[in-house]
């Protein structure tokens, strides 16, 4: 049977070849067609340098492990909120309202040019507009630049930013972030302990409402409450361990992996601290001239601190004069 | 002495330039690959551009051909990637193309086939197109499963699976065809 349906194969194609015109013009061509030039050595060992060079790089980039959006799962929020994921490599991923990753930042090496703020600000701020509370046409000046101004009179973002960043990671890197906030105008920041053995720590960035500044018309989104009359500041010590002072002249230097120092140190500031509600702390973060040894870790316990003794208004100011407004 | 044997020295000499040797090779070789490409594309036009592009091509890049023992699959590679250019072309201008997809049942300026009834060669036409080359190459051209394998780059025994499988598929096809 098999061999019969052969047969019938072979006599209904036997026939079949190509054109011997075709045939014809092809020889013809190959009579004059040229050869390529054999590959010489580095021909030959170009492709497969190619090939293992790629196979280097990917296997790099499996070893780097999966982007920090897929990080292990963290305290849920209340309401609605973004998170702000820093590794341990320098990289910002936002995840957006529903967790989708919006966008990764290579920090890169400190100090970080402010550019990367106002980048990160203008994602944020797109992605938090649906939420925007409604203006409220009462509180806009009624100026010619009152369209543009319009958005300033929101009031703060009901969406939270969650901090989620690696232990060791340079504050410079959280710090990056936090300038972004001002932004998209979001002020409730929850900062996740990077151990995940403490309830995060949130904080209200302080904000008492749209204010028009004078100098040509620009509207700041902050009113910051500065100064607030007391501010931690920290920074590494001459050997580089990372110590915080309260900003007035005599105070003693606390020790910030020493959890009794931390303790008085929060003691101290609330007691210093003004009675007014709206006044903030602020909390400053000096680096080195060669580098910033003051991680995430040391900052968050800082805030831990401060968080049992009351503080729940933090202004974050950095070495350089930036601050979160 | 086996095919390779005879083969490795005509493709080392084409290799080197001889033109003679090249010509040696294109006489072994024209025809199966045709009937692969007829049956990779089943317009005879198509095949035919598809045939004069892999012979020129594995002319003028056969310097960078290392192994010589793996010329069949080489050349095969060149003219299944001429092929894939032609199907992709004939996507891009379908209005430029009249429609000929039975060719394999009625190729153009052929006698027509035995019985213009008989139905094996439309069936043929059904098949998906490496099957299609594969039943050709074996049954028409004769070669064997290791050839095809060569050719292929499969194992000679994925080649026997799948032309008694062709097969078995092509006689259910006939029987049901003759039963209606």
């Amino acid at each position: 049977m098999t061999h019969d349906l052969e047969a019938r194969l072979r006599a209904a194609y036997a026939p079949l070849a190509p054109d011997p015109a075709r045939a014809d013009d092809l020889a013809a061509t190959l009579l004059d067609a040229p050869q390529a030039p054999a590959p010489g050595r580095l021909g030959r060992v170009l492709p497969w340098g190619v090939a293992i060079a790629a196979t280097l790089v990917g296997a790099f980039l499996l070893a780097r492990g999966p982007a920090p959006a897929d990080r292990a799962a963290r305290p849920a929020h209340d309401g609605p909120a973004v998170t702000a994921f820093v590794d341990a490599h320098g990289r910002a991923t936002l995840a957006g309202v529903d967790g989708r990753a919006l966008r990764t930042w290579e920090l890169g090496d400190l100090p970080i040019d402010l550019a990367i703020p106002a980048e990160i600000g203008a994602v944020l701020a797109a992605e938090v507009a649906p939420y925007a509370p409604p203006v409220d046409p009462d509180s806009v000046p009624r100026t010619p630049d009152a369209p543009t101004l319009g958005p300033a009179f929101r009031g703060p973002s009901p969406v939270a930013l969650v901090i989620d960043a690696a232990p060791d990671v340079p504050w410079r890197h959280v710090e990056s972030v936090l300038l972004a906030a001002p932004h998209a105008m979001l002020v409730d920041v929850t900062f996740l302990d990077p151990e995940r053995g403490r309830p995060a720590v949130r904080q209200r960035l302080p904000f008492v409402g749209p204010a028009v500044a004078g100098d040509e018309g620009e509207a700041r989104h902050y009113r910051v409450l500065w100064f607030p009359g007391v501010a931690v500041v920290l920074r590494p010590d001459g050997a580089g361990a990372p110590t915080a002072f309260l900003q007035r002249g005599g105070e003693p230097v606390f020790f910030v992996r020493d959890d009794g120092a931390l303790a008085d140190l929060a003691v101290r500031a609330a007691a210093a601290r003004p009675a007014d509600v709206e006044s903030s702390l602020g909390l400053e973060v000096l680096p080195l001239a060669d580098g910033d040894t003051i991680t995430y870790l040391d900052t968050f316990r800082v805030l831990d601190a401060l968080r049992d003794a009351g503080v729940n208004r933090v202004l974050f100011a950095a070495g350089s004069g930036r601050r979160t407004k | 002495m086996g095919v390779m044997e005879l083969l490795v020295p005509l493709v080392e000499r084409a290799r080197d330039g001889d033109r003679a040797a090249f010509g040696d090779l294109h006489a072994r070789f024209a025809r199966p690959v045709y009937l692969a490409l007829v049956g990779l594309l089943r317009r005879r036009e198509d095949a035919e551009d598809a045939w004069q592009v892999t012979f020129l091509a594995a002319w003028r890049h056969l310097p960078r051909l290392r192994r010589a023992d793996r010329f069949p699959g080489w050349l095969f590679r060149i003219a299944r990637n001429a092929a894939r250019d032609v199907a992709q072309r004939r996507k891009r201008f379908p209005a430029a193309l009249p429609d000929a997809s039975d060719l394999v049942a009625r190729p153009n300026g052929l006698p027509a086939p035995p019985s213009a009834a008989d139905p094996l060669p439309a069936l043929v036409g059904e098949l998906r197109p490496e099957t299609r080359a594969l039943v050709l190459l074996r049954a028409v051209e004769g070669w064997s499963a290791e050839e095809v394998a060569a050719a292929f780059s499969w194992s000679a025994s994925t080649v026997r699976r799948r032309y008694a499988r062709a097969l078995a598929l092509l006689r259910a096809r006939l029987t049901e065809r003759n039963g209606s």
